[in-house]
C-alpha cells in the first residue's frame, strides 16, 4: 500500500499570539501570519496530519508492503514536520518550498500538491480533514478534483476491501453516517477521532534529525510561476481581528402580534403553549400512544 | 510573491440555496439560512433560489415560498443511493454553472462542508467554510467572517470568482416570519445523473451522544416525580435506547439524585432538543424556560393540572413508575438488537 500523507506545519494555537498594530491596508491572499505579532513563536504538527500519519504506517503495517511518503508544502522551518513524520513510521519525506509560494491559499497549495503527487506511484493520499489555524477543510478536495480520484472525506474508520478497494465510514450530520465505498487509487481526509497516533521513536527521531530533506522548488515540479498566477490563489483575506462572542438566540416575539401580547410574551419568556393531546389511561395504554407518537414523528431511532 | 490575474467574476446573478433532508422535516436551521439568504439577495437586489431534494415533505416548497424564496428548484430522483456529498455535488455543479450563481449558501455540518469544497473544487472557486457571519460589499462580494486559531481570533475572507460558496453556521441567525402572501415558482428539476467515483455500502441513522446537554437532540427528564436516584437510572435506559440524554429539574439535583451539570432551567441549562420528554416534572417556570424551544414535548405527571401538559405535544397523566418501564419494554420489543450501530 503506497500511500502519501500531506502534513503541515501549523503554528502552535497556545502560543503567544497578538494582533499587530499597525493593522494592514490592503487585502491579503495567503496565510494571516501577517496580522500578528508573534514574539516567540512555537510550531507544531496538524493535530489532524498526526492521525493521517498514524493511518498510513498501520496500513502498511498491515498490508506488510508499501511506502509511506510524506509531503509538505512549507518554510525552511517546516522540516520539523518532515523528521516527525519519519519518526512517526514514514519511510520518505518530501519538501516543496518556492518563495513564489508564501502567498498562497489552501487551493494553490492543494493544486501544486496534486501536481507533485501526480508524479508518484501511490494508492492512497491521505490527508487531515483540517488544519487547527486556519481551518479550511478545502486541501484534500481540491487534491481529488485536480488529479480526478475517488475522495471521502472526514474518514472515521477505514478497512481495506478487495479487488483494491477500501471501505471508510463517515459522519455526515448529527443524524447520518455513511460507509462508502471506492477502489484505489483515491484521496482521504482523515477525522480527529479516526485514531490514537503513537508517540514517535526516539531512535527513528535522531536518525531522521540527521537526514537533510532537500527542498523542491516548483521549477523541479515543473511548475512555473505564470502557471499558478493563472490558477492562483481564491481567498483573500480582508482582516483579522479578535472574535467576538457568538451571540445566542433569544425570544423575540413576533411584530405581527399587539403590543400587550409582545409583553405578555416578553415577561413570560416566550414560553407558547401547545395544544397538545392528554391521555389518561392506563400505563400499558398511555405506552402504546406514545411509540405511536414517536413513531408518527420519526423521532425513533432507525428511522 | 503572486499576484494573480485580477478575476472579478462578478457577473453571476442569484443567491442560491441547497438543503436536503435525509428525514422528512423541515428544520429550523434551513429556514434560518433561507432569512439569511434573503437578506443577503435584498441587499444585491438579486433573486433568492433554494434548491431542494424530493422528499416526503410535499409542503416543504410552498413554506420556503412563504419564507421569502422566490424560485424552488425541486430535484427529482434524487440519488438516495450514492454517496450523498458526491451526488449532491454532481446535481449542483450543473445546476449551479447553467444559472451561473453568484452565491451558493450552505449551513455547516459535515456533509455540507465537503459538499462546498468538493463544488469548489470543481468550480475551480473557493469554499468558505464554517462561517459565522455574512456582510455583502459592493459589486456583490461577499465578506465572510470566520473564526481561527482554534476561535481567539476572526478572519475576514472573500472569495475572487463566483459562485461564492459559503458554510454558514446557523445557531445565531434569526428566522423570518412566513407570510402566506408571498408566491414564487416551484421548478421541477429531473436529477442529474452521473456516475460516482465511490459508492454507497450504507447509510446508517446514528444518535450522536454529545457530551453538552445543550447540544442533544433528544432528552429524557426527571423531575421530583421520579422518586429517587432508581428512577434515573430507568431514565437512563430510555436514554440509551432513544439515542438520547437524561436532563432533570432543580427539585431533582437539590435532592442528591443526580449531578447538577443535569439540570435544566432558569439556574440550569438552556437546550433546543428535538424531543423533550418531561417525566414527573411540574412545569413550574424556572424549569420550563430552559426547555421551552424543544421541538416536541411530551409529559408524565400524575397530576392532570400540571402546568407542564400546557407546553405539551403529548400528555400523558399517569405514575411515572408504571409508564416509565412500559415505555421502555415497547422500546425493547420494537429494537431486538438495541443500541447503536457497530462497525464490522
Amino acid at each position: 500500500m503506497e500511500s502519501i500523507v500531506c502534513i503541515k506545519q501549523v503554528l502552535d494555537p497556545d502560543c503567544q499570539l497578538e494582533l499587530s498594530k499597525g493593522g494592514q491596508e490592503r487585502a491579503q491572499f495567503g496565510t494571516c501570519c501577517r496580522w500578528f505579532e508573534i514574539t516567540q513563536p512555537r510550531y507544531t504538527l496538524n493535530p489532524y496530519d498526526r492521525v493521517a500519519l498514524e493511518a498510513a504506517v498501520g496500513l502498511r503495517e498491515q498490508t506488510g508492503r508499501g511506502q509511506v511518503t510524506a509531503v509538505t508544502i512549507g518554510p525552511p522551518r517546516a522540516q520539523a514536520v518532515l523528521h516527525y513524520a519519519l519518526a512517526a513510521g514514514a519511510d520518505q519525506a518530501l519538501h516543496i518550498w518556492d518563495n513564489a509560494l508564501e502567498d498562497a491559499d489552501a487551493y494553490l497549495t492543494a493544486m501544486v500538491l496534486a501536481h507533485a503527487i501526480r508524479r508518484l506511484d501511490c494508492d492512497l493520499i491521505i490527508c487531515g480533514q483540517r488544519s487547527i489555524d486556519t481551518g479550511i477543510m478545502c486541501v484534500a478536495a481540491k487534491i481529488a478534483e485536480t488529479l480526478a480520484l475517488p475522495y471521502i472525506c472526514g474518514v472515521d474508520a477505514l478497512e481495506l476491501a478487495d479487488r483494491g478497494s477500501i471501505i471508510a465510514h463517515h459522519c455526515l450530520d448529527g443524524a447520518w453516517d455513511e460507509i462508502v465505498r471506492c477502489r484505489l487509487p483515491a484521496v482521504i481526509s482523515v477525522g480527529i477521532r479516526m485514531n490514537q497516533p503513537r508517540y514517535p521513536n526516539l531512535r527513528r527521531y535522531r536518525q531522521a534529525l540527521k537526514t537533510d530533506i532537500p527542498i523542491l522548488s516548483l521549477d523541479s515540479l515543473g511548475l512555473t510561476t505564470e502557471a499558478l498566477k493563472v490558477a492562483g490563489p481564491v481567498i483573500q483575506i480582508w482582516d483579522v481581528s479578535a472574535s467576538r462572542r457568538l451571540p445566542r438566540r433569544i425570544f423575540v416575539p413576533g411584530s405581527h402580534l399587539p403590543v400587550d401580547k409582545r409583553t405578555q410574551l416578553i415577561l413570560s419568556g416566550g414560553i407558547r403553549s401547545r395544544r397538545g393531546q392528554l391521555i389518561c389511561a392506563p400505563a400499558e395504554h398511555a405506552a402504546g400512544e406514545v411509540m405511536r407518537f414517536l413513531r408518527e414523528r420519526g423521532l425513533l431511532q432507525g428511522d | 510573491m503572486i499576484t494573480p490575474v485580477a478575476r472579478h467574476a462578478k457577473t453571476g446573478e442569484g443567491v442560491w440555496v441547497f438543503v436536503e433532508h435525509l428525514s422528512a422535516r423541515l428544520s429550523e436551521d434551513t429556514l434560518a439560512l433561507v432569512t439569511e439568504g434573503r437578506r443577503l439577495a435584498r441587499c444585491a437586489g438579486t433573486t433568492l433560489r433554494v434548491v431542494v431534494t424530493d422528499t416526503a415533505n410535499t409542503e416543504e416548497p410552498q413554506i420556503l415560498l412563504q419564507h421569502g424564496v422566490q424560485q424552488v428548484y425541486r430535484v427529482h430522483g434524487m440519488a438516495l443511493e450514492q454517496p450523498a456529498a458526491e451526488a449532491y455535488a454532481n446535481t449542483l455543479v450543473d445546476l449551479l454553472v447553467e444559472h451561473r450563481a453568484a452565491i451558493l449558501l450552505l449551513s455547516s455540518n459535515p456533509l455540507y462542508d465537503d459538499l462546498a469544497a468538493r463544488v469548489a473544487a470543481r468550480l475551480q472557486t473557493g469554499a468558505m467554510i464554517n462561517c459565522t457571519s455574512l456582510n455583502l460589499g459592493a459589486d456583490g462580494v461577499l465578506f465572510a467572517t470566520r473564526l481561527i486559531y482554534g476561535g481567539r481570533f476572526q478572519a475576514t475572507l472573500t472569495c475572487s470568482v463566483c459562485p461564492q460558496i459559503v458554510t454558514l453556521s446557523t445557531d445565531t441567525l434569526p428566522i423570518s416570519e412566513p407570510d402566506p402572501a408571498r408566491h414564487g415558482e416551484i421548478i421541477q428539476v429531473a436529477e442529474y445523473r452521473h456516475p460516482t467515483l465511490t459508492e454507497l455500502v450504507q447509510r446508517v441513522r446514528q444518535r450522536r451522544r454529545t457530551a453538552d446537554l445543550e447540544e442533544a437532540e433528544i432528552i429524557v427528564a426527571g423531575g421530583r416525580g421520579m422518586g429517587g436516584q432508581e428512577g434515573f437510572q430507568l431514565l437512563q435506559e430510555l436514554a440509551d435506547l432513544l439515542g438520547g440524554m437524561v436532563a432533570a429539574t432543580r427539585a431533582a439535583v437539590d435532592a442528591g439524585w443526580v449531578p447538577l451539570s443535569w439540570q435544566v432551567g432558569a439556574t440550569g441549562k438552556t437546550v433546543h432538543p428535538k424531543l423533550y420528554i418531561a417525566w414527573g416534572i411540574s412545569g413550574a417556570y424556572p424549569h420550563t424556560v430552559g426547555m421551552r424551544d424543544s421541538e416536541t414535548v411530551i409529559a408524565i405527571n400524575k397530576d392532570s393540572n400540571a402546568p407542564i401538559f400546557s407546553l405539551a405535544d403529548l400528555g400523558i397523566v399517569g405514575d411515572v413508575r408504571e409508564v416509565l418501564p412500559a415505555i421502555i419494554r415497547h422500546l425493547r420489543q420494537e429494537k431486538p438488537s438495541g443500541g447503536e450501530y457497530r462497525l464490522y
